[in-house]
């Protein structure tokens, strides 16, 4: 039984080790230590499922330690930077004020290919629009673009924008979600005579918004076709 | 936080269980061990360690694989109906399995690694 802990710890610590040796681009949006526990934890539970010679408890066991151990490793990673840095790593810049990193690349193993294929996810075409990016401690780039590519926004434009507010789904595939009524503190006759006034009952509608606006164009539920 | 706490606290469990399950596995191959040493010399001791064993062996599985206790069940069939030679074998050999459970539960490097 200690045995089966100290393995479960060490191998535990080998997996993240090796995984953190294995460098970002292998990662895929998550962190070092969850992607170790999700790969961990599928072999050790399928195990004696499989096995019904192996004792069950040496299993549960196992799947208790380890997601204790990754319950404890992000709350160290929370309260110590030093224990963050060792176990998730750290972002690494690889176009810095608008100059392409090679070194850091190299290091990264990221190749051109892997950096355009992010940035086009990003909705970023050409590398020159790109003034930072940084390849995060889970594996996937952020980029802040040169000023002149940025957006307009409302504050750049020096104009203030008018807020909506969340608009809610009053109406949901022809019945009224009463919870959305409640979050938006909208009274139900108000919905009715809204309904009265548009000719439309509640179950001739698919989906019907409101928001600080008013209510917004429904959008009628159509008759299943034969195809 | 509250998470965190709960973590030490499943740690601090295992770690407890772990303990006492080990030295309880250890304690029943023990004795185990015990009553086949004797029953190698006096047959009648023979059914107090069929004894042991019949109540011991659910409680072995929950920790130690089919694997390890199966052959103890073939050796304990029958005992009193072999030969003394065939009797002392058998016994002989469960005192080497008891010797294996012990061992197997036990922490040392050689198990870890």
């Amino acid at each position: 039984m200690a045995t089966l802990l100290l393995r479960t710890v060490i191998l535990f610590l080998l997996a993240i080790v090796s995984v953190r040796l294995m460098g970002k681009r292998q990662i895929g949006e998550m962190q070092p230590t969850e992607l170790v526990v999700t790969i961990l934890l599928s072999e050790v539970a399928a195990a004696p499922m499989q096995d019904i010679d192996m004792p069950l408890i040496n299993s549960a066991l196992s799947v208790l330690l380890l997601v204790a151990l990754s319950i404890l490793s992000s709350v160290l990673s929370m309260r110590f930077g030093r224990f963050r840095e060792a176990f998730d790593g750290h972002p690494a810049i690889v176009i810095n004020n608008g100059v392409l990193d090679q070194n850091k690349m190299r290091a990264l193993r990221l190749t051109m290919q892997d950096l355009m294929s992010s940035l086009r996810q990003k909705d970023v075409f050409d590398i020159e629009q790109v003034q930072y990016a940084i390849v995060e401690t889970n594996g996937t780039v952020s980029v802040m673009l040169k000023p002149e590519y940025t957006p307009l926004t409302s504050s750049l434009a020096g104009k203030k924008a008018p807020d909506d507010g969340l608009p809610h789904l009053v109406i949901c595939d022809g019945k009224i979600v009463e919870k959305a009524l409640k979050s938006c503190d909208l009274d139900l006759s108000v919905l009715k005579k809204h309904l009265k006034k548009i000719d439309r009952h509640e179950s001739e509608i698919m989906a019907l918004t409101y928001s600080k606006n008013g209510f917004g164009t429904p959008i009628e539920k159509k008759k299943k076709e034969n195809t | 936080m509250k998470r965190g706490y709960i973590a030490l606290g499943i740690i601090a469990a295992i770690s407890l269980l772990s303990y006492f399950a080990t030295s309880a596995v250890a304690a029943r191959a023990e004795k185990l061990e015990q009553l086949a040493k004797a029953a190698c010399t006096d047959e009648k001791n023979i059914q107090a360690m069929t004894d042991e064993w019949e109540s011991s062996r659910n409680f072995f599985s929950f920790f130690v694989s089919h694997a390890h206790l199966e052959p103890i069940d073939y050796r304990t069939e029958g005992l009193d109906y072999v030969s003394k030679d065939e009797r002392q074998e058998s016994c002989a050999e469960i005192v080497a399995y008891a010797k294996e459970i012990k061992e197997l539960i036990s922490l040392s490097l050689y198990n870890v690694f």
